[in-house]
This record gives structure tokens, C-alpha cells and sequence, in this order.
């Protein structure tokens, strides 16, 4: 039987409903320990944020969510991570129905070179087969639920390099949740965008947490604090602190957590 | 406290809120002071001056306000930073409040000063009163300013004592107006001074409350629950 979270983490939340659990998780770029003894639960259909200092694991751990570092050689993880009981991290597990699942979108916005209708439909033919009006249907889905639709919709035959910033990261989400995925995983998804397309963005991720299951790395305090319904704060490769949003961000357990959110650290 | 900011703007603007916030502390402690000497010895000089410091109370209290509106918006605090700002709010208010009370005791006064008996009235009883009020206060500041959570945490049972004095001294003027209404005016002028004596050691109370939950977090108001931060 898994242990709770609760049970291992720094005082984490006591969770009922998880969607994501993460056991004794080291990773290792090479011989550098990139994460250490990491145990947390991250709560279904709500946003979890990670912050802390640069370099501190909170990309690398979302990596390891949906082992993005197996395209990468020499880095590798020891632990477990358990979607839907099954650990992930197995070597039998199929990458790419894991990466369907547990979806990411980066910090730059990353379309592919192709119409706004194909960097959508290429995702879901991967997984999916279907007939040219389903596909029709599930890219006017897509982009709905992005919050996009309304802008592109007479367009979609136009290159997803054609659209702004802000417009192209909704599109990357679109093609995120094109895939009917469980989990997303957001790397700063808004450090690149000015503050209009920010705030849509926000909006858009606190309406897609009730569908799926979001995390989410930032480096905007205030970010975190809006949008999350938990916050993890990690120091060189440590989970520190790991708690409601609004406990963390009121009353953090931890020095080093209020020393690192009110400015004061280093 | 809390060591410092690493951007030291944003400990500058804390420090200005600390300041106005003290110096409007030591502003209505005064006020207070001087009014009560005012009833006891009958001295409408330093009444008189009670109301001249109204004026700088209520524009410190604008300052302070947009002091405070001005730091939340540039600087988005949490955490300790949050809680220190939103107690200054409220203490702004109490601490304004405080003066009006001090204002109605200093108007009182003079009542009191031209009562031909005023020798009778319970003026000693009244003082009493007022110096476990004034102790409240002081001892609230005072926390305030240390961010001393344990002293803060005192001034809630010195709350009672004020409570029970004000108890007492209003059966005994409700008494004298009963048998003697000569004493009405001058007594329900007593009686107004007490109230606002009660008024004041509740915005000390507030005070101290504030304090507990700057430093530890928690919110102890509308509980008597300040054992957990006590000594």
C-alpha cells in the first residue's frame, strides 16, 4: 500500500482525491542530484503551483511528470510517480500514451509550423482516428475550451506563427487539451506574455482546473497565489514547504518559505 | 522582526507606515491623558488642547490610509508583510477612535469643571478606571511596536477590570440622579466619560489583538482564546 503523502512531505495537505502521487522521487542530470527524496500529492482537478529560486528542481520535477527527460541521455529518476495507481516511471510504461495524458505546455510558445486547424489535428492523430468531421468538431472544441476560438475561427487555415504571443500559447493549451488529456503541466506559461494576455491566460487555467489537473511552475508570487489551490516551495532540489495556497501565502510552516515570498531571501 | 527586504524601498515604505503609525499612537495616548486629567483636576486648559489635536489625529489618518493603499499596490505583500499592513489599517482606525473618545471626555469636562458640587461625583472612582485603560493602552503600543505577541496578549484581562469599573461607577451615578436631580446633568456627563473610557479600552483591545495576529498569525478577536500566545 502507497503511504500518504502526508505521512512523508513537509506537513503537506491532507488529500482525498489525487491525481498524481510522487514517492521518494531523486533525479539525476549525470552524476548531479537534481531532486531529492521529493513526496508530495498533487490534487485532481485543481491548480498546484511550484516556486522557489532558480535551479531549485521545480522544472525538473514537472519534466518527471511526464518524463520529458527520456529524450535526454544521461538523466534518469529513482522513485515513483503514480498516475492512476500505475507508476509511471516503470520501464514498460508507453511514452507517448503517457505524454497524451499528462500534457505540457513551455514557457515559450512553441506552435508548430503549420495551420492553426493542423497543429491541433496533428496532436489527436497520433492517438485518435477520426473521420473528418469529428476532427472538424474536436478542433472547434479545442479551441474553445483555450479560449481562442472566437479569434481564429475564420482563420484556421492561417500558420500558428501568425498569431501573437499570447494567441499562440492558447493555441499550444488547445493542443494540449485536443488530446483529452488528464493532467497539464504549465512552465511558466506567461513569463513571455504581456500583462492583457497574462491575465487571459490565468483566467483560462482557472477554468480548465475544473476538467483537469494542473500544475503549474512560476516565477510571478503573485501568479501563484491567484490562480493555485496549493503551492510547493522547493530550495536545491528539496521539497520545503508544501500546503494550501492560502496558508502558504498568509502563514507559511517554514522561515525559508516566508524568507523566500516576502523578499527576503538571499 | 523580520530581516530585511531585498529590494530596501520596500523595507523604507514598512518603516514610514511603522512611524505614522507610532507617532499617531503617542498622539492619542496624549489626548487621552490630557482629558482625563481635565475631568480629575478641572484643568479646561488641557481640554482645550485635546481638541486642538483632533485636527492633526484625522490627518494622520488620511496620510497613514493612503500610506498604506500606496505600499499594497506598489509592493503586493504576503505573508507577514500582508498581515503587518492590514493591522495597520485597522490600527489607524482604532487609534482615530481613540481620539474621538478622548475629543467627548475633553467636552465632558467642562460639565464637570462648573458642577457646584463636583466634589461628590466619583471622580477618584473614574480615574481608576482610567488608569487600567490607560495601562491597556500603553501596554498595547507598546506591543506594537516590539511586535510582542506575549505582551499583547495581557491586555485582554485588564479588559474585565475596565468592564466591571464601568459596571459599578454607572449603578452608583444611575443611584445619585435617582435621589438627587441636581446631579443629573453633571452626572450623566460622569456617565458619557465613562462610556468612552470602556470604548477606549476596546480599541486596546483591538490594539493588542492586531499584534497577535502581525506576529503569530492567528486571529484571536471575538475569543478569549489568547492563552495559546500567552507566556
Amino acid at each position: 500500500m502507497v503511504e500518504t503523502a502526508s505521512a512523508l512531505a513537509p506537513a503537506a495537505p491532507s488529500l482525498t482525491d489525487v491525481a498524481l502521487q510522487v514517492r521518494n522521487l531523486n533525479f539525476f542530470y549525470g552524476k548531479f542530484q537534481g531532486l531529492k527524496n521529493i513526496n508530495l500529492d498533487i490534487a485532481k482537478h485543481k491548480c498546484t503551483a511550484f516556486i522557489g529560486p532558480s535551479g531549485c528542481g521545480k522544472s525538473t520535477l514537472l519534466r518527471v511528470l511526464n518524463r520529458m527527460y527520456d529524450l535526454y541521455p544521461g538523466q534518469r529518476a529513482e522513485g515513483q510517480l503514480l498516475l492512476n495507481g500505475v507508476d509511471v516511471l516503470s520501464p514498460d510504461q508507453d511514452l507517448n500514451m503517457l505524454r497524451a495524458k499528462v500534457g505540457m505546455v513551455f514557457q515559450k510558445p512553441t506552435p508548430f509550423p503549420m495551420s492553426i486547424y493542423e497543429n491541433i489535428a496533428f496532436g489527436v492523430r497520433l492517438y485518435e482516428s477520426l473521420s473528418r468531421p469529428e476532427m472538424d468538431n474536436r478542433i472547434e472544441w479545442a479551441l474553445r475550451r483555450a479560449a481562442l476560438w472566437d479569434e481564429v475561427k475564420d482563420k484556421l487555415g492561417k500558420s500558428g506563427l501568425s498569431l501573437s504571443g499570447g494567441q499562440q500559447q492558447r493555441l499550444c493549451i488547445a493542443r494540449g487539451v485536443a488530446v483529452k488529456p488528464e493532467v497539464l503541466l504549465l512552465d511558466e506559461p506567461t513569463s513571455a506574455l504581456d500583462p492583457i494576455s497574462t491575465a487571459r491566460i490565468e483566467e483560462l487555467v482557472v477554468e480548465l482546473k475544473n476538467d483537469y489537473t494542473i500544475a503549474i511552475v512560476t516565477h510571478n508570487m503573485q501568479q501563484a497565489a491567484r490562480i493555485s489551490d496549493y503551492t510547493a516551495y522547493m530550495y536545491l532540489g528539496e521539497l520545503v514547504e508544501f500546503g494550501e495556497t492560502n496558508q502558504v501565502f498568509i502563514k507559511p510552516r517554514e522561515k525559508r518559505t516566508e524568507d523566500y515570498i516576502t523578499g527576503r531571501f538571499g | 522582526m523580520p530581516h530585511d527586504h531585498t529590494v530596501k524601498a520596500f523595507d523604507e515604505d514598512m518603516e514610514r507606515v511603522r512611524s505614522i503609525v507610532v507617532a499617531m499612537g503617542g498622539l492619542v495616548e496624549k489626548q487621552f491623558t490630557r482629558a482625563l486629567d481635565a475631568v480629575r483636576y478641572g484643568d479646561l486648559r488641557l481640554a482645550s488642547l485635546v481638541l486642538a489635536d483632533e485636527t492633526m489625529v484625522n490627518q494622520m489618518q488620511v496620510q497613514a490610509d493612503l500610506l498604506c493603499n500606496q505600499v499594497i499596490a506598489r509592493r503586493q505583500p504576503i505573508a507577514i508583510d500582508l498581515r503587518e499592513l492590514i493591522g495597520a489599517i485597522h490600527t489607524i482606525h482604532d487609534l482615530e477612535r481613540i481620539g474621538d473618545e478622548a475629543k467627548k471626555i475633553a467636552l465632558r469636562s467642562k460639565g464637570i469643571e462648573t458642577y457646584t458640587d463636583r466634589a461628590s461625583l466619583p471622580l477618584e472612582r473614574v480615574a481608576t478606571m482610567a488608569e487600567h485603560a490607560r495601562a491597556m493602552l500603553g501596554r498595547a503600543l507598546d506591543a506594537m511596536v516590539r511586535h510582542d505577541a506575549s505582551l499583547a496578549a495581557t491586555v485582554p484581562d485588564l479588559d474585565d477590570e475596565v468592564d466591571s469599573e464601568r459596571d459599578a461607577l454607572q449603578e452608583n451615578l444611575l443611584a445619585r440622579m435617582g435621589t438627587d436631580s441636581g446631579a443629573i446633568a453633571a452626572a450623566l456627563d460622569v456617565m458619557f466619560v465613562v462610556q468612552s473610557i470602556e470604548r477606549i479600552g476596546d480599541h486596546a483591545k483591538n490594539l493588542a489583538e492586531y499584534v497577535i495576529h502581525i506576529v503569530e498569525g492567528v486571529d484571536t478577536r471575538h475569543t478569549r482564546s489568547v492563552a495559546s500566545v500567552a507566556p
